[in-house]
């Protein structure tokens, strides 16, 4: 029975994951609003993978508890995987058989009429494309097939694998609108991902993992006001040389400088710059993700 | 010299930690297993179906004879001189020795024996004249047995080689095709989105295993067909073709599931096919026998039932203990097969 407030569509309690020697997840706790996209940020190795193996039955747990969609995700399992969709990382299709072909299989395994298929290629613009082979497909079209399919039985939780990695930034953006779509159907889109500018785009919380442990977990508005720092770029000028400086915007000297650069006649502009969440990330671990990333 | 010394131990290294390692090292103990028991060290037996006299001494002195000798084996005995023909016509023998010709003279038999060879069998038929004229000859002078010989005509060499194709075909499809179903899903990373779908292991196992199963009924089918076999029992071959496709095709399936890559499942599979095929050659032939252990394979016993299946009018009780062994075996490779897909995405127990 579930313990699961109706508000949360996915609780970890205290998850724990050992593979040998090595401390894949540390005691994560974590909860999902019902109806947000999630983000799971960190480097690879950094555990999010195994949440997100634990989270869609795939793994079992050293210890803890998890629940999505009100299904333990242990003793549940079987459920589970009727009420979730989950989209790999590797693009897992079968390249021989055709796009709709492909579909229809996984219609069939989930029992939902081939209809739903057919409605699915017209909504994600695969239509004209649906008698092609995978294996001829653009990186792009092929995750389009994958969100199809992870969506075909409109699934309560959708968990997405590095959903826009390898896309140019075009597919991304298209990528990124039809999850936004899967949300706003009410359904729960938990992703994981490295790539930062996504996670911020997309998501409406995000969790940063790092090295087995949740180190952050709130919205990126506030992960940002919280532990990044904004800035101001700041452009004086005079006897026609024109100088740059990125000063911090919460600091008492900097509006000590702008105060005079204006009184002296010699700003030439003044543009704020937000904080990213990788300055959040930075600040949380001690690196960049990119430096985590290599 | 410290650098060759480097590259030999790194090349060392990655030797001994490539899974081929595994292959080369298994293969002499595979061979020395599958091969070395497949091989019995007594010698080749002809095997002949006894007509007994009536009398029951002169029956206890042949046989005491009879028995004694090396080269030949008793494996019917019968009163009734059809009965024994009928027998090496189905080719579960290859000769008939009429004996109810022979008298007891004092402590010397004396009379005829009836010699029956199949002309298909010559080696045999070689081996059970040469008896019956060494035992005559030993008897010393005068020789009061006398022999007549006759020919018969076992099982034809196309009723003799399609069950070995049909074995074949079985053992290919199971071992070596089977695995690759598996292996490509892996390399597609497919099988990991069909776990998480709302699909049991046996689902698909069974769907994997169906279309094996049904290719083997087809090719079985087909090459009956084109080689216009004459069957004399269609509903216990179809019944031991199936329990035997029902046996090897989750062995097939057992070894795609543990085998990580298409190139790791493949020497494996070819290895196990030749160990499973050989033995089931040698007991098509009559050249060297085949021990106990070998005549326990899975594929010996679907070799067995099949031929009799298609040389003898025969009922189904009569290759029951066939099936019902390749349907043991089913059970046990269906289990394995299970637990093996089980462990692909380190899923729950």
């Amino acid at each position: 029975m579930s313990n699961l407030p109706d508000a949360f569509a996915v609780r970890a309690v205290d998850l724990r994951r050992s593979f040998g020697s090595i401390q894949a997840l540390r005691g994560v706790s974590l909860d999902v609003p019902k109806g947000s996209i999630h983000g799971l940020l960190g480097p690879n190795g950094a555990g999010k993978t195994t949440l997100f193996r634990i989270l869609t039955g795939q793994l079992k747990p050293d210890g803890g508890r998890g629940e999505v969609a009100g299904l333990d995700v242990v003793a549940e399992r079987s459920e589970l995987r009727r009420r979730i969709g989950v989209l790999f990382e590797m693009q897992n299709l079968y390249p021989r058989l055709s796009v709709r072909e492909n579909l229809v299989l996984f219609a069939a395994l989930y029992g939902v009429a081939v209809s739903v298929v057919d409605e699915l290629l017209r909504k994600f613009d695969l239509f004209d494309r649906r008698t092609s082979k995978v294996d001829t497909l653009s990186n792009g079209m092929r995750q389009k097939v994958l969100i199809a399919r992870a969506l075909l039985h409109q699934p309560e939780v959708l968990f997405l694998d590095e959903p826009t990695t390898g896309l140019d930034p075009n597919w991304s953006l298209e990528v990124q609108e039809l999850i936004r779509g899967v949300r706003d159907a009410d359904a729960t889109v938990v992703l994981a991902t490295h790539q930062m500018e996504t996670a911020d785009a997309l998501c409406d919380t995000v969790s940063i993992i790092d090295r087995g442990s949740l180190v952050a977990n709130d919205t990126p508005r506030a992960l940002k006001r919280r532990l990044g720092k904004r800035s101001l770029l700041v452009e004086t000028g005079a006897n026609g040389a024109i100088r740059g400086d990125r000063i911090p915007f919460d600091d008492e000297s900097s509006a000590v400088r702008i105060a005079a650069a204006l009184r002296d006649r010699t700003l030439v502009s003044i543009h704020s710059e937000e904080a990213t969440l990788d300055d959040v990330f930075r600040q949380l671990t001690g690196k960049s993700l990119k430096e985590a990333l290599s | 010299m410290r650098a060759l010394a480097g590259l030999l131990r790194k090349e060392f290294i990655a030797f001994v930690t490539n899974r081929t390692f595994i292959v080369i090292v298994g293969l002499p103990v595979l061979i020395a297993v599958f091969f070395g028991l497949a091989f019995g060290n007594e010698r080749p037996l002809a095997t002949v179906a006894v007509v007994r006299p009536a009398d029951e001494r002169v029956w206890s002195r042949a046989k005491t004879d009879l028995g004694s000798v090396q080269t030949l084996q008793m494996s019917e005995v019968t009163t009734d001189f059809s009965t024994a023909i009928d027998i090496a016509e189905r080719g579960r023998v290859s000769g008939v020795l009429d004996l109810r010709g022979l008298t007891l003279e004092g402590d010397r038999l004396a009379g005829r024996i009836g010699v029956s060879v199949d002309e298909l069998r010559p080696v045999s038929a070689e081996v059970i004249r040469a008896t019956v004229a060494a035992w005559i000859a030993a008897a010393g002078p005068p020789q009061p047995v006398a022999t007549s010989l006759t020919v018969l005509r076992g099982v034809s060499p196309r009723q003799a080689t399609i069950p070995l194709w049909l074995v074949a075909i079985t053992l290919i499809i199971g071992i070596s095709t089977m695995p690759l179903t598996l292996t490509e899903e892996r390399e597609h990373r497919t099988l990991r989105a069909l776990l998480v779908a709302p699909v049991s292991r046996w689902s698909l196992l069974i769907g994997k295993g169906g279309i094996g199963v049904a290719m083997i009924v087809a090719m079985t089918a087909l090459t009956l067909v084109l080689n216009r076999t004459p069957i004399a029992s269609p509903l216990p071959l179809a019944l031991v073709i199936l329990a035997g496709a029902l046996a090897f095709v989750p062995i097939g399936l057992t070894l795609g599931a543990l085998a990580p890559s298409q190139n790791a499942a493949s020497p494996f599979a070819g290895l196990l096919l030749i160990a499973l095929l050989l033995p089931v050659t040698l007991s098509q032939t009559e050249a060297p026998g085949i021990s106990d252990v070998a005549r326990w394979l899975p594929s010996t016993a679907l070799a067995s039932g099949v031929r009799v299946s298609i040389v003898t009018a025969i009922s189904l009780a009569d290759v029951l203990p066939q099936i019902a062994y390749l349907v043991a075996v089913a059970v046990i490779g269906a289990a394995a097969a299970r637990w093996a897909i089980g462990r692909e995405a380190v899923v729950l127990g």
